[in-house]
């Protein structure tokens, strides 16, 4: 269980649930090419690129779109092989993290097509959970902590003490180093007694207490149900991008926890109730 | 024990032959398995599990679990890196675990590609010195560019690559060894011995002729090589081979030898008293660690774009060309299919390799309607006894230097039924091979030629080059042999834009065919009638013909009654497909049992029916041959019929 950088865990518990750009955004088709041939292509809608060799596409923007029409994209992107390859070497210096790995090539390749602006063209793997941490509150957090989220996977009348259903949950352990996500993988409870998960809603103090002692790190949890959990990665899909606002919801009717319940917590939550009533009127 | 691994040297090679031939293992991807109570649906299905995913106090619980969905076998990568740093004891806790809930366990000891681990289990360290790093024929660092992660891939001619792995895999084998004499028993565990990396030493945009690792450790191990190969051969001509002409030809065959070499190895490790199991080798191919599709799945990666099932389907192709195990993992870009389109994929998978590796979690995700189906597919299959049918095998140095020209030829013409062979060493004999074809560009050495003629003998039609007047391509004894065989024997000499000689050779033909042609990389020969000849001769015809081209045909022949076959039509595209299905002759077309055929309609008499092929679907049939008196009884109205 040394495994530090679970990418399949991290997929599988923070993107499971989300769409594709293919149903979602702007459909794009990045090429690549090399001495003015293209050597590669992707289409966002699943299509096969079948047009490996078409010469002069960067020179010519009509037959550029000429060829996103016949993908049925919006928009296409052509991409520098020679400078694609040097941004994979320099990517591939952050070792074993692919999320890393990808975070560094998608900026990178952002400043190249000069669309950092836009945002349109990259339908990148953003995250309400990875932007809080490693974005919003990067100034006011420490220089290294975890962040747990915990989904519950059991039916909402099934959590608690008195639950009838087996424990199933999904858990994701992100340690945070200087803004960037360092490592990701999935916790080890196996020194926690197994009734502090089954009764989370009461126990979180406990759970975060006890990661922080298992890692020695400061630990900030969030710990929901799997169907709370989906609604807000719904809500994050829509143009509206308001996942906070339901998970607050959640929270003051006691369906979701937060650890450490401390000042910066309830500041937090205390903006995003303000927001939300700002933004009725 | 570390110099067992620590070069590929002449010493080496002669202990190793003499072990090779002195073991029953086989090089091939259809060996069987000698697993006890095995049934084909583990056969055909590798049920992946993680282990060091899970928490070993969890092991039997998940195993039991598996159990309960009818698994007999389970299947693990063991990720190297993983055995060396296993405080937990992570990997005798589960085969343990898969001993106690009686369960088969297949462990797969090579690095693989797409195994969700980072560095997909190599060693950190190692690949952080540049000396231990593969190369491709101009001189980069060959990257893998998938899921878990990007990272250079290592050399297996370096010599601390090699010795490490060497004690990484004696490790795995005493762990073993103390799990077989805990429980007293090592037929319930099956070693896999796979291909490991050699299937992707190679970076984007070269061709499959430039296909290998050239990093240095790996140019002295080669020319120790050309000096033992030639070295041996008789008369003085031999160095002429180790000219710059030869050395695509030389390379390919060296890179297969040490792919051979490390396998030899592996066997030795696990062929010990204390760690003894049933070894199996198959070839693994990872479609989305392809050097060909590096940066189409990085980008989609990249952007979130929704991968390409077309694509995708064209590696299972080739991957099924070369008679490999298709591994689905479900940490790269495999993940980010849809139910339906993984569902497509893993049938294709199984249709076109006959074997597939697919995670546990991922298959039983699936539709219980479509695992039923799978299940009652493969349970056809057997029950009637029906196999992929190689008709065509192509033999070349290894499987990636083929001669482009012929290859394509042949694989147009023969679609489904060619296999690519890396080398006649790893030539299995197969009933249904009637042709069997020697690359234009081989070197042709004294024991191929005889190799090839025995082959003849036993009833197949083997096309062989013929020495060439410009340039050597046969050893002086293998000149000799060639000169003793046609002695006194009248050929039969045709030329169809290449000329070659056919000699009827007891159940057999040999055709010796000109291959000056294949060595001009300027102009493409005029080939095709040639090899429509040689397909004639060797009785080799398309079992049907398609209206629609992105409908890919693939048939299964019964092993008792080759009159009885089944024909899956693979639509890849996302959009239905109205296909004709045309045969020669009349043929009874009916539907299959529980596998989306109508089971109640009768079988169809006819030489042309109208299909509908599903998106992303596979259409299967029967087919067989009506008696006369079915043919004479049939209404003209018949003949054509929309079928579904």
């Amino acid at each position: 269980m040394d495994l530090r950088h679970d990418w399949k865990a991290l997929n599988e518990v923070l993107f499971e649930q989300q769409g594709l750009s293919a149903t979602g955004s702007r459909s794009s088709m990045v090429l690549l090419e090399e001495n003015n041939r293209i050597v590669d292509g992707v289409v966002s809608n699943g299509r096969p690129f079948r047009d490996v060799g078409a010469e002069g596409l960067s020179l010519h923007k009509q037959e550029l779109d000429a060829l996103a029409l016949k993908y049925s994209v919006e928009q296409a992107v052509v991409l520098s092989k020679k400078s694609f390859d040097q941004y994979v070497f320099e990517a591939a210096a952050h070792g074993t993290n692919f999320f890393q790995q990808l975070q560094t090539l998608r900026s990178k390749v952002l400043s190249d097509v000069g669309r950092k602006k836009d945002g349109e063209l990259i339908v990148s793997r953003r995250h309400f959970i990875l932007d809080l941490f490693g974005k919003h509150l990067r100034r006011v957090l420490p220089r290294r902590f975890n962040v747990l989220l915990f989904v519950d996977q059991r039916p909402h009348h099934s959590i608690g003490p008195q639950a009838s259903a087996p424990l199933s949950y999904r858990a994701i352990l992100l340690t945070y180093s200087d803004g960037q996500l360092d490592q990701f993988f999935e916790p080890d409870f196996s020194s926690l007694h197994e009734n502090r998960l089954i009764n989370w809603p009461q126990e979180y103090k406990a759970i975060g207490q006890y990661l922080e002692t298992r890692y020695i790190l400061p630990c900030y949890a969030i710990l929901m149900n799997e169907e709370d959990w989906n609604h807000c990665l719904e809500a994050a899909s829509t143009p509206e991008n308001k996942p906070w606002k339901l998970f607050v919801r959640y929270y003051d009717e006691g369906k979701a926890a937060v650890f450490p319940n401390h000042w910066l917590t309830k500041a937090l939550l205390a903006t995003q109730r303000l927001m939300v009533y700002f933004g009725r009127l | 024990m570390d110099g067992e691994f620590s070069r590929f040297n002449s010493q080496d090679k002669t202990n190793n032959t003499e072990g090779a031939n002195r073991s029953s293992v086989r090089y091939s991807s259809q060996s069987s398995s000698t697993l006890k109570g095995k049934d084909r649906f583990s056969q055909a299905f590798n049920v992946l599990l993680n282990y060091w995913e899970i928490k070993p106090s969890q092991y039997e619980a998940k195993l039991h679990e598996l159990a309960l969905k009818d698994v007999r076998v389970v299947s693990s990568f063991v990720p190297w890196a993983h055995v060396e740093t296993d405080i937990y004891h992570s990997l005798k806790k589960f085969v343990r675990a898969a001993w106690a809930v009686k369960l088969n366990v297949r462990i797969f000891v090579m690095p693989e590609l797409g195994v969700n681990y980072p560095n997909a289990g190599i060693p950190k360290d190692l690949l952080a010195n540049i000396a231990n790093l593969a190369v491709d024929r101009v001189g980069r660092v060959i990257y893998n560019y998938a899921a878990p992660n990007i990272f250079p891939l290592p050399s297996f001619s370096a010599p601390e690559v090699l010795k490490r792995f060497g004690n990484y895999l004696i490790k795995v084998g005493s762990i073993l060894g103390e799990v077989f004499s805990e429980v007293g028993n090592s037929d319930f565990c099956e070693i896999v011995v796979s291909n490991s990396l050699f299937n992707y030493y190679r970076s984007y945009s070269l061709s499959g002729g430039d296909h290998g690792d050239y990093s240095a450790a790996h140019v002295m191990a080669f020319r120790d090589f050309l000096d033992r190969e030639y070295r041996s051969a008789q008369g003085g001509d031999s160095e002429q081979f180790k000219m710059q002409l030869y050395e695509g030809y030389n390379r390919h065959r060296f890179f297969t030898h040490i792919e051979k070499l490390l396998r030899e190895k592996t066997d030795m490790v696990f062929a010990r008293k204390s760690s003894a199991c049933n070894v199996r080798h198959v070839d693994l191919f990872n479609p989305e660690c392809s050097p060909e599709a590096a940066y189409r799945d990085l980008l989609i990666e990249l952007f979130d774009f929704h991968p390409s099932v077309e694509s995708y389907y064209e590696g299972v192709i080739a991957g099924g060309h070369r008679s490999e195990t298709i591994y689905l993992g479900n940490s790269g870009i495999f993940r980010k299919f849809i139910d339906q389109e993984k569902s497509f994929l893993i049938l294709a998978a199984l249709i076109h390799a006959g074997e597939v590796g697919v995670m546990g979690e991922e298959l039983f995700k699936l539709s219980t309607t479509f695992q039923r189906r799978l299940r009652s597919l493969v349970d056809f299959l057997e029950e009637r006894k029906l196999s992929r049918q190689t008709r065509v095998s192509y033999i070349s140095a290894s499987k990636f230097s083929m001669e482009d020209h012929s290859f394509q030829t042949l694989a147009g013409m023969a679609p489904g039924v060619l296999s690519v062979v890396g080398g006649l060493d790893a030539h299995s004999k197969q009933l249904s091979e009637r042709l069997i074809f020697m690359d234009p560009r081989a070197v042709v050495r004294v024991i191929e030629l005889v190799q090839l003629l025995t082959l003849a003998q036993a009833g197949k039609v083997v096309a062989i080059p013929a020495p060439m007047a410009n340039v050597a391509n046969y050893t002086a004894d293998a000149l000799a042999h060639f000169d003793k065989f046609r002695k006194g024997k009248q050929p039969l000499r045709l030329n169809t834009g290449i000329a070659y000689e056919v000699y009827e050779y007891h159940l057999g033909h040999v055709v010796f065919y000109n291959p000056q042609a294949f060595w001009n990389s300027s102009e493409k020969p005029d080939s095709a009638r040639f090899f429509q000849a040689l397909l004639g001769l060797a009785e080799v015809k398309s079992l049907c013909t398609l209206s629609d081209q992105r409908v890919h045909a693939v048939s299964y022949v019964s092993e008792e009654n080759s009159t009885q076959s089944l024909v899956f039509l693979i639509n890849p595209t996302s959009e239905g497909i109205e296909v004709n299905l045309g045969f020669s002759n009349p043929v009874l077309l009916a539907g299959v049992p529980q596998m989306g055929g109508s089971v109640e309609a009768s079988p169809l008499l006819g030489k042309s029916f109208e299909l509908a092929v599903p998106a992303r679907g596979v259409l299967t049939v029967q087919l067989s041959l009506p008696s006369s008196s079915e043919v004479e009884n049939a209404k003209p109205e018949n003949e054509a019929g929309l079928w579904t």
